[in-house]
């Protein structure tokens, strides 16, 4: 596993330092002298000193990295089936169509489906404790924006 | 300075200040005490509100969410014998096994006790330590600013869990981040993509709520939990009594714990997680009866509680004194400071006097509604422990969308929280720490601009940063930090190496 994270550490590194780098950082660097000083007080010396930096760690986990079983063996990480995958994949699923749909359907009406839907994702099958939660949690947080804060979440087409 | 001190007082007393401070105190009691929710992630969720308020009200709640959840952790830890937090992990050791021979009450008193004295040791000594050592920062020049920050940069190591690599790609991926967005000094647009959001950078608020928050939602899903199996604290009010003073009969213990604590908290990078074993071990090692330890020792409980809570003044010493967070709480705290226009600092102990004198008063009303809502709260807490994963990480999710959202009204910075919700959480499956992401993140800008700010003034040359006395002191701490690192690791090798050799049986 770190193998291939090293790896992949690796190519974005060579990525960072000779395309990106060079493409999304346009202004040249700033008079401040010459020599070393010169260009470590330009933009460009850092994001390239961290691609070199990101590269020669690549490399060392390319080279010395742990299988996934010694590094779930040292305490790091946590082993990973399907359920929880899709659980994982489900609750990521339900972030993202909020994301999209809330200046679509407004926060009050989105944010109770998606509370319940997580909430069933997680196994919770009280449905009328679920409905009564799912409500007053999302109008709490609607009410506590609006007058507490001044802050109008998004209303949808409802506004 | 008389007028600044009463003035904050004024304000400081104030029913707004105290009533976030309760509330503050209450929630981070709750977070903490719920495993899985932190402190920090608390602090992420709620310090947008905070730039809604007055400093010194946004900054006091800060300050009690931080407080009740370092101690909140204890009251799972005694409970259900699961940490609410990593800070009160070696609480488990002997909370656990008090509350399973029927003396929860004992345990968490003791608790409330320990929790409180090592908190007021550390607010002593913040409030005596930082002006000093802020007067001093004073005379700092960006030279010397770049060094500290520098060496501040060196103890991120310390964070590393078994693979220091990985905690490496972790904090220069923090740094590449940070490097997006508009360059101070240059003007340089960096690392964009033609994204406008992304001109003033990633927004540091969604940035950590989705590490830390949604990050941290992500895992407890894919464990999913349902209810959980908690201890009863029995008795009347007698069976349970600690009193200040059977605390105090532990005073070794007691000293010993705060001077750890406060001393550890001091140092950047060190928390709460590593003082509460120090002192759990220092008191095992000290007592009389170190056999009792593991099965039920009220020591056992003091020691840590003491150690973890004597963290919480400290670690503001180098964010006040430097503006340098020392870990992630202080860094998150420094995201509120900035936005209530406050810029930690030297400079801040002369420009803004009232507000440091609110947050030292702050510090210890905070201190004071952590005892009384703890003891108020001793039994109620074997109800809220059994509130369902399911509704519990539902909510919780909302909350972190609405928090992000709150910054800059935008749904930009959900989409990060988001983003970095899933990146977070892939990183901790991977074993990759978040923690020195986040303190790159907030280090590498003031890192960068210290350096060009230093070359600038020397006209392009690097040897501004060996002739300055200070520079160079924290030049060779920094070198000396990061070869004691590689010693020790090298050591920790071949400790390892040793033992199979010595026990070629052990890997079958």
């Amino acid at each position: 596993m770190d193998r291939w994270l090293g790896g992949a550490l690796l190519l974005g590194a060579v990525l960072l330092y000779f395309v990106v780098v060079p493409a999304e950082i346009v202004i040249p660097r700033i008079q401040v002298g010459g020599g070393v000083g010169g260009a470590a007080a330009s933009p460009l010396f850092f994001p390239r000193l961290m691609a070199v930096v990101l590269g020669f760690l690549g490399v060392l986990l390319l080279l010395r990295g742990r299988s996934r079983a010694e590094t779930l063996l040292a305490g790091e990480g946590f082993a990973f089936g399907r359920a929880q995958a899709a659980r994982v994949c489900g609750t990521a699923a339900i972030l993202v169509a909020y994301l999209a749909l809330l200046d679509l359907i407004g926060y009050l009406l989105l944010t109770p489906v998606a509370l319940a839907g997580l909430s069933i994702l997680l196994g919770f099958r009280r449905w009328l404790t679920l409905a009564i939660v799912a409500v007053s949690v999302s109008a709490t947080i609607y009410l506590g924006f609006r007058l507490g804060m001044k802050i109008l979440l998004p209303e949808g087409f409802l506004g | 300075m008389l007028d600044q001190l009463v003035q904050a007082a004024t304000a400081v007393l104030g029913w707004e200040t105290l009533a976030m401070i309760l509330v503050g105190t209450i929630l981070g009691m709750v977070v903490g005490a719920l495993p899985g929710l932190t402190a920090t992630m608390a602090m992420a969720i709620f310090s947008p509100l905070t730039f809604f308020m007055p400093p010194l009200v946004g900054i006091p709640f800060l300050l009690g969410i931080y407080k009740g959840g370092t101690y909140g952790g204890s009251i799972s830890a005694i409970l259900i014998g699961t940490p609410g937090t990593a800070s009160n992990a070696a609480t488990v050791m002997d909370g656990y096994p008090m509350a399973q021979q029927g003396r929860a009450g004992k345990a968490m008193q003791a608790s409330i006790y320990a929790s409180t004295v090592g908190d007021l040791f550390s607010n002593v000594v913040l409030v005596l330590a930082v002006w000093p050592i802020a007067m001093i920062a004073l005379k700092f020049g960006p030279a010397e600013i770049f060094a500290l920050i520098l060496f501040s940069m060196t103890i991120i190591a310390s964070l590393a869990g078994s693979s220091l690599s990985k905690c490496l790609v972790s904090a220069t991926l923090g740094v590449m981040l940070a490097m997006i967005g508009v360059d101070t000094i240059s003007g340089a647009s960096r690392l964009t993509f033609g994204v406008s959001d992304l001109q003033g950078g990633i927004s540091y608020i969604p940035f950590v709520i989705g590490l830390f928050g949604l990050g941290e939602i992500f895992v407890q899903v894919s464990k999913r939990t349902g209810h959980l199996t908690v201890m009863d604290v029995k008795g009347g009010p007698g069976a349970n009594r600690v009193t200040f003073r059977e605390i105090l009969g532990y005073k070794r213990t007691v000293l010993r714990s705060s001077l750890i604590g406060t001393g550890l908290g001091a140092l950047p990078g060190i928390g709460a997680e590593t003082s509460c074993w120090v002192a759990y071990a220092m008191a095992k090692r000290a007592s009389r009866h170190p056999e009792r330890f593991g099965k039920g020792e009220i020591e056992g409980v003091i020691a840590p509680e003491v150690g973890n809570n004597a963290v919480c003044g400290a670690t503001m010493v180098p964010l006040l004194a430097f503006g340098i967070p020392g870990d992630v709480v202080t860094a998150v705290m420094l995201g509120a400071f900035i936005a209530q226009g406050l810029r930690p600092g030297p400079l801040l102990f002369k420009e803004n006097i009232t507000e440091i004198y609110g947050i030292f008063i702050a510090l210890f009303l905070a201190t004071l509604a952590m005892f009384v809502v703890a003891k108020l709260s001793v039994r109620l807490w074997v109800r809220i422990l059994q509130v369902p994963a399911g509704l519990l990480y539902p909510v919780v999710t909302m909350l972190c969308l609405a928090g992000a959202y709150a910054i800059n009204n935008s749904l930009f910075d959900v989409g990060i929280a988001i983003a970095f919700g899933i990146v977070g959480y892939m990183m901790r499956m991977t074993g990759f720490e978040v923690a020195p992401m986040v303190l790159a993140f907030i280090l590498a800008p003031m890192l960068e601009q210290s350096l060009t700010q230093s070359l600038m003034m020397s006209h392009g040359s690097p040897l501004i940063f060996v002739t300055r006395p200070i520079a160079l002191l924290f030049l060779v701490l920094t070198a000396v930090s990061v070869v004691l690192y590689i010693r020790s690791g090298w050591r920790a090798r071949e400790l390892a190496a040793d033992k199979t050799g010595a026990d070629p049986g052990a890997g079958r």
